[in-house]
């Protein structure tokens, strides 16, 4: 296996790399990410939904200038989806060929060839020229057996096709596993990887993510958007805390709507982005609700009401 | 400890201390990461660390807490040498106290550690109250030495009815007391810094009795176990998913469908498993005995509900009840619970799993089939235990399994009858909490069939 040269950075590039990819990140983050490089070990990242995982890969992939290569676990994924199958149809109609040809004898190499492959996502990034990104996504989702399997695959990036032979990765992959820690993954995947936890951000944070993702937003709007986020995920017992993606959708609906600010009317009729379910959005009406939730935004930002005569009403936090 | 490597050592000592499982394999990687990073950038040196020892965000807490205690500058940890050899001296100094108060006509009494360190967290007045009776029974008319087993046990019960009145933060005190340290001033006084600032364990609502969960935590407690029973019910769908790795062919399928291609097998047909999603019938003890797990069952019971669809719901105590409308109203938790307790008569009744299970069997034996799945919670107190034992036994023929989730400690299974009979007609769990709701759901109680 190569050592990889294509892949070498600094910290410091690996920095600017990230920001010129519109990621926002802190040292913790950066570091971690520099480290699985480094030390070339899948990189294992936890979190709630939408707070920035498979972003990484594939901010990775664009940072190297290489290919993504995805596996989107589910409940019952099975190798044959995950590593490779034999082109049945494609065997079968060479052997009628071959059947009809006079004069030519058929043997197994003729069929069970790399043209009759057919590679998933697993193969395909060890056999990748250049080092892909394998993103291996909600790994979570999947069985343990097949989680037993993969963490093979991750320690010694080495397949066995019985027909074929062993086929070694020419470069080791940047590993990414994401998980919405829907289930306990084993000891041992973990204790490969190196670990990240993404938490939800910091209001600062946030604010430089609306306003980087979003530029069209205003720092007023930006500062009381990731302000109310905040303030409803460390107040409200939710079943699911509103995420960054759900914060930036949040913040294009509400310039869609022409709005420089919060305010009640604005807040209610867009709740539905923010919360995803029912219960959710219960709880939000009755611990808080659009006028609670805009108050806190102002107290929070000290900024003050507009007058009554405002069209949205007089509870805005605008001024 | 000099050198780096020395000290990395000392903190996966600490960190392991604390409940972290860190491997050697890690601790190697931990020593590579750091000589890839810049070691005098404190946030790059904290992320290398946390990133190559740390692999669950529960263990993040623990992790914080021992880097902020052990990577200090040599002034600070010469402070905290210090705080921490004048506790150790106040420490020994009260338990030499202790010994030397807690004795029977001048010999030591037989009192386990523990409950030494209740003593010496008595008020002032108790540890005297306790110290005249000692001391009367010492010099009373014709008390001899063989009083002091009686003594011994007077004086047991006395400090065990103490121990139950001690609050959460006396209970984590009495904890850290009795933790096992390294023997090492240094990592020491970090471990028993770092797990008095809570930096030990994961989520303490996780371990939490549910007996003793506070009015404030319910809505946390709803919440998780709503979490779990997603979990759960993944779980169960999956149990019915195909089981192999590798597909078969359906020979009768690709004959008819390759019939077109003159026999020659083009287009396999594979077979694929039906999913059939189990219908859970769910049966919650609220019996006088289970009050006080109300506030973990009920939210189990709606937890359930809410993300299973073929779920039928009852409570018992002297009978059965059924309970699945009240959670088909898509009120909130608190709105139900206050139904429930209002209109249920079962609540803080004697319990009877007999008439409970009978009447189910009866009245509800459509439920009964061989996918049904079927959950009893309960602490196994009951009248009839060798009548509910045959009713279970015959309910057992007709339900795919029973899984019964046991609120009383496993240690004091023992002490109840019944729970053998019970036993050997379902599979029982120690569960009373969430900790152990979590230990259940990964057994994969999908195999165990």
């Amino acid at each position: 296996m190569n050592k990889q040269t294509n892949t070498v950075i600094t910290m410091p590039e690996l920095r600017i790399a990230f920001e010129a990819q519109e990621y926002i990140c802190d040292k913790e983050l950066l570091t971690t990410v520099y480290l699985a490089l480094k030390l070339e070990k899948p990189l294992l990242i936890e979190g709630a939904p939408g707070v920035g995982k498979t972003e990484i890969a594939k901010v990775l992939s664009k940072v190297f200038n290489t290919e993504l290569i995805r596996l989107q676990c589910y409940e019952g994924l099975d190798e044959n989806k995950a590593l490779y199958e034999w082109n049945y149809q494609r065997q079968l109609i060479k052997i009628q060929m071959m059947r009809d040809t006079a004069g030519h004898d058929l043997t197994e190499d003729d069929v069970f060839s790399t043209n009759y492959l057919l590679e998933r996502p697993l193969l395909k990034a060890i056999r990748a020229e250049k080092r892909p990104v394998l993103l291996i996504d909600e790994i979570d989702k999947t069985d343990e057996e097949f989680e037993a399997f993969l963490f093979e695959i991750l320690s010694d990036f080495q397949i066995s096709i019985p027909e074929l032979g062993t086929v070694r990765a020419t470069h080791i992959p940047i590993v990414v596993l994401t998980s919405n820690h829907d289930r306990e993954l084993s000891e041992g995947l973990r204790r490969r990887c190196i670990y990240l936890y993404i938490n939800y951000p910091s209001i600062d944070k946030e604010i430089n993510i609306i306003r980087t993702k979003i530029p069209e937003a205003t720092e007023k709007l930006a500062v009381q958007i990731a302000t109310a986020v905040n303030h409803l995920r460390s107040n409200l017992t939710l079943s699911k805390q509103p995420s960054i993606a759900e914060t930036l959708d949040w913040t294009r609906s509400l310039i869609a709507m022409h709005a420089d600010y919060l305010d009640p009317t604005l807040v209610q009729q867009t709740m539905g982005l923010l919360f995803k379910n029912r219960d959710d959005l219960i709880a939000f009406q009755k611990d808080l609700g659009a006028e609670g939730l805009c108050a806190a935004v102002k107290q929070a930002t000290g900024t003050g009401a507009v007058a009554g005569d405002h069209i949205h009403g007089n509870a805005g936090c605008g001024g | 400890m000099n050198s780096l490597v020395d000290n990395l050592v000392g903190f996966v000592q600490i960190l392991r201390q604390l409940g972290v499982r860190v491997s050697i394999a890690e601790t190697i990687d931990a020593v590579d990461g750091l000589t890839v990073i810049d070691h005098f950038e404190r946030d790059e040196f904290r992320a290398a660390l946390k990133s190559t020892l740390i692999k669950n965000s529960e263990d993040q807490a623990a992790f914080d807490q021992a880097f902020n205690l052990f990577f200090v500058p040599p002034e600070a940890k010469k402070q905290q040498r210090e705080t921490w050899d004048s506790k150790q001296r106040l420490e020994h100094e009260q338990a030499q106290q202790a010994q030397e108060e807690l004795v029977f006509q001048g010999r030591p009494l037989d009192i386990s550690d523990e409950l030494k360190d209740v003593y010496k967290r008595l008020p002032e007045q108790e540890k005297q109250r306790l110290q005249g009776f000692l001391e009367k029974t010492s010099t009373g008319y014709n008390v001899k030495e063989s009083f002091q087993p009686v003594v011994e046990n007077l004086l047991k019960s006395s400090l065990s009815f103490w121990q139950r009145q001690l609050s959460p933060e006396d209970l984590a005190q009495l904890a850290a007391a009795r933790r096992q340290l390294l023997g090492h001033h240094e990592l020491d006084h970090v471990v028993d810094s770092a797990a008095g600032l809570g930096g030990a364990g994961r989520n303490p609502l996780l371990y939490k009795n549910m007996q003793d969960i506070a009015e404030n935590e319910i809505p946390q407690v709803t919440a998780l176990i709503k979490r779990l029973a997603h979990r759960l019910t993944t779980r169960i769908s999956r149990r019915f998913r195909m089981t192999g790795q590798r597909k078969l062919i359906d020979i009768r399928q690709s004959i008819r469908r390759n019939m077109r291609y003159g026999g020659t097998m083009i287009a396999l047909k594979y077979k694929t498993k039906k999913i059939h999603k189990p219908n859970v019938v769910a049966i919650c003890d609220v019996s006088a005995s289970m009050t006080k797990y109300v506030r973990f069952t009920l939210p189990l019971l709606f937890g359930l509900s809410n993300v299973i669809k073929n779920i039928e719901s009852f409570i018992f105590a002297n009978d059965l009840e059924h309970v699945t409308d009240y959670f088909k109203r898509n009120g909130d938790f608190a709105q139900i619970t206050e139904q429930l307790m209002t209109g249920s008569t079962q609540m803080g009744q004697g319990t009877n799993l007999f008439i409970a299970l009978s009447r189910l069997e009866e009245d509800y034996k459509q439920l009964l089939s061989t996918s049904t799945l079927l959950f009893i919670i309960s602490d196994a107190n009951t009248l009839a235990p060798l009548e509910a034992a045959g009713q279970l036994a015959i309910i057992s023929k007709k339900v795919k399994r029973i899984l019964w989730l046991n609120t009383q400690p496993r240690e004091r299974w023992n002490q109840n009858s019944a729970i053998p009979l019970f036993n050997k007609h379902c599979t029982m769990f120690e569960c009373y909490s969430l900790a152990h709701l979590i230990k259940i759901l990964s057994l994969n109680l999908t195999r165990q069939t």
